[in-house]
């Protein structure tokens, strides 16, 4: 092996160091429109390999919880699970530093919608790629949960070229969605989905 | 398990998938950030990922292994995205100076890196900073084992010309 060998390999070992640094965890928000990167996953095993996670999936159970009310276990309103993404309640009496009408404004929700939203502190697997710490760390974050069709989700902003491709899925579709802000700072903070109960022939399984 | 797997891809579960493409994803990233600079490789990975889902019933392993299927389709996503293979770029190693070494001689191999032609480069690239066997370069690249090591050999000719030149 040359000196030349040597030093390219060293190099590439040093790139492949910091490259493998620059995970999720350090990874900056790639939106360039003033709107967060949010996330549109199915199906689930997807969302497992993007965020790395392969351990401590977190079962989400189907629990409606209506506007600021303060549930026993408050949880999200999907019928899946995804990786790294967990809710708990609020602590008693939280009333949080924005309203829920100021993160409805930001959330991207389409107008129709109609969403529940309640309080919650809530661990999010995009967290650090939105610049809102580490993904352990339970932040309180404004929940807003419907039910949305393949044709609210097309319709979902989302900064061309930034986040995930949303597969196609036949018209009339129906997901339960969820959006989350962060109440310290109003940034959305993710959005996901799965298909819901009874939902059409679309699956996340072949 | 993978192997078992590769069979029957196209009846592959959700619940299954993340295990057949876990152990390729730390590449697929790698190739995905030396491919396509400036763009978050997670994007990358994340559009091949989907594509491979979406696709998977079409995987053939009679013409190569899941790895090596991936990685094309993590090329083909970078390249989507970004447009041709030229803007192969490793970075600055000032900035990302891990306390490894001598930077400065970093920046000097890096810089003559870029002087390479985009064919080499890429070959430099795939097989010491991505880490591919030559054979999996050969496929990322889309030619001959020996295309490779041939392209490989007048690399780093090229290399020690060029840091040769950088030294007078």
């Amino acid at each position: 092996m040359t000196d030349l060998d040597k030093r390219l390999e060293a190099d590439g070992r040093s790139w492949r160091l910091v490259v493998g640094t620059q995970s999720s965890a350090t990874l900056t928000p790639t939106a360039s429109t003033g709107r967060t990167w949010r996330r549109w996953l199915m199906p689930a095993a997807v969302a497992a390999a993007l965020a790395g996670v392969t351990a401590g999936v977190f079962g989400l159970a189907h629990v409606s919880r209506t506007h600021h009310s303060s549930p026993a276990a408050a949880q999200l309103d999907l019928n899946c699970s995804f990786p790294g993404l967990a809710a708990q309640q609020a602590p008693s009496g939280t009333t949080g530093q924005h309203s829920s009408a100021q993160a409805l404004a930001v959330a991207g929700i389409p107008a129709h919608a109609q969403p529940k939203s309640y309080l919650a502190m809530v661990t999010d697997p995009t967290a650090p790629k939105l610049g809102l710490g580490s993904p352990d760390d339970a932040r309180l974050m404004w929940v807003f949960t419907a039910q949305t069709t393949d044709g609210d989700l097309s319709q979902a902003s989302r900064p061309p070229g930034h986040g995930p491709y949303m597969p196609s899925y036949p018209a009339g579709t129906v997901f339960n969605s969820v959006w989350l802000v962060d109440d310290l700072t109003l940034t959305p903070a993710g959005s996901f989905a799965c298909l819901a109960s009874g939902s059409s022939s679309a699956s996340t399984s072949p | 398990m993978v192997n078992g797997m590769v069979d029957q891809l196209a009846e592959v579960r959700s619940s299954e998938f993340d295990q057949w493409v876990a152990p390729h994803l730390d590449v697929m990233r790698r190739l995905a950030a030396a491919t396509a600079s400036g763009i978050d490789p997670d994007d990358i990975v994340q559009e091949a990922l989907i594509r491979a889902w979406k696709k998977r019933s079409s995987f053939d392993p009679a013409r190569g292994s899941v790895r090596t299927w991936l990685l094309a389709l993590t090329a083909d996503q970078a390249r989507r995205l970004r447009g041709r293979w030229r803007i192969w770029e490793l970075g600055d190693p000032v900035a990302i100076a891990t306390g490894r070494g001598d930077v400065a001689a970093d920046l000097d191999l890096r810089q003559a890196i870029t002087a390479l032609s985009a064919r080499q480069r890429q070959a430099v690239l795939l097989v010491y900073y991505v880490d591919l066997s030559v054979a999996d370069a050969a496929r990322t690249m889309k030619c001959s084992e020996g295309t490779v090591k041939s392209t490989l050999s007048d690399a780093r000719a090229r290399l020690a010309q060029l840091l040769e030149d950088g030294n007078d």
